[in-house]
């Protein structure tokens, strides 16, 4: 893997839990989605590791709640990689915005709220991106269901 | 007097002039299915085949179908090419719905025939276009190749070379199987 310097992420990152490895570079799990723009700001300003690049963000729904999953990488070298996860809770399904962090965000965050339906507080125009501004409910969560949808026999 | 030689048998040649005897409805469809033209329209990946059908290799001019019309108005034939998703699905009628008449509609592939592998479990396809729109020819496949979609257009030619002209009874107006 690359030559990301762990110990020095270890102690900026101070409330994570860094997991070394994965297929997109070590994995950070954050406590709390309320923690994302600080620690994106921190990835960010580090020297070493110098992550400035938000490549892909998206979501998953686990059944308890939700987990946002954002994969990073540095611009300088796109062997530095990281992918930092957040938990999300079905209840209040909200986190804040990154956009003032990575002006990518933007649409990401538009699809990850148009699929599940999670509200990023501080987004500067959170509408639905794909689906019909019309549409009803938010498909990609597990409990979702519309009159249109055929189940697969047998399942 | 090559074309004459294709079309014998619909055709009768006056002895020693120049002068054909054959129906006006034999005539007006050998004249619709002949110059089809198709909408330039591509909702996925079936849109490739049906491009790579056009172009040099296969080349579906020679069957008279054509170059792909930029507008609804200007066209008279829609290869519904891909998955069609209820955000797509008023697009799609009103292009339908533009299009000069008689028209005529190919569904291509999988999706566009019954919502393939998005059938089951998908909130977004609409299972089929027939649900939308009236299909002429159902195409299958996952792509079909070309040669398949040059197979579906001799099929609508031949569906459209059986056709009655308005103004006749019910009766006379079924196609003869």
């Amino acid at each position: 893997m690359p030559d990301l310097n762990l110990s020095a992420l270890q102690k900026a990152l101070s409330s994570a839990a860094l997991e070394p490895g994965g297929a997109f570079g070590p994995v950070v799990r954050l406590p709390l989605a309320s923690d994302l723009p600080a620690t994106c700001q921190q990835l960010r300003s580090q020297p070493e590791p110098g992550i400035d690049v938000l490549e892909d963000y998206t979501a998953l729904d686990l059944g308890e709640g939700f987990e946002l999953v954002l994969h990073l990488v540095s611009s300088a070298d796109v062997t530095r990689r990281l992918t930092v996860k957040a938990p999300v809770s079905r209840q209040t399904p909200e986190a804040p915005s990154l956009v003032a962090c990575y002006g990518s965000a933007e649409w990401y965050e538009r699809e990850i709220f148009d699929m599940f339906g999670i509200r990023f507080t501080g987004h500067p125009d959170l509408r639905r991106i794909l689906l019909p501004e019309d549409w009803e409910g938010y498909p990609l969560r597990k409990d979702y269901s519309d009159d249109k949808l055929l189940k697969r026999p047998g399942n | 007097m090559a074309v004459i030689e294709k079309i014998s048998g619909m055709v009768e040649k006056f002895p020693g002039g120049g002068i054909l005897l054959t129906t006006a409805e034999f005539f007006v469809n050998w004249g619709r299915k002949n110059s089809l033209w198709p909408l330039t329209f591509g909702l996925s990946c079936c849109a490739i085949e049906m491009f790579c059908t056009g172009a040099p290799r296969f080349d579906w001019a020679r069957l008279g179908n054509e170059v792909l019309r930029a507008s609804p108005r200007q066209a008279d034939m829609m290869i519904v090419a891909g998955t069609v998703c209820w955000k797509m699905a008023p697009r799609i009628q009103r292009l339908y719905e533009q299009l000069g008449e008689p028209r005529y509609v190919i569904a291509m592939g999988a999706c566009a025939v019954s919502g393939g592998p998005f059938h089951f479990d998908s909130y977004g396809t609409v299972r089929g276009v027939d649900k939308l729109i009236p299909v002429d020819v159902y195409l299958p496949g996952c792509p079909p190749k070309p040669e398949a979609l040059l197979y579906a257009i001799l099929e609508l030619e031949k569906k459209i070379s059986q056709e009655r002209l308005p103004g006749r009874s019910p009766e006379e107006q079924r196609v003869d199987a």
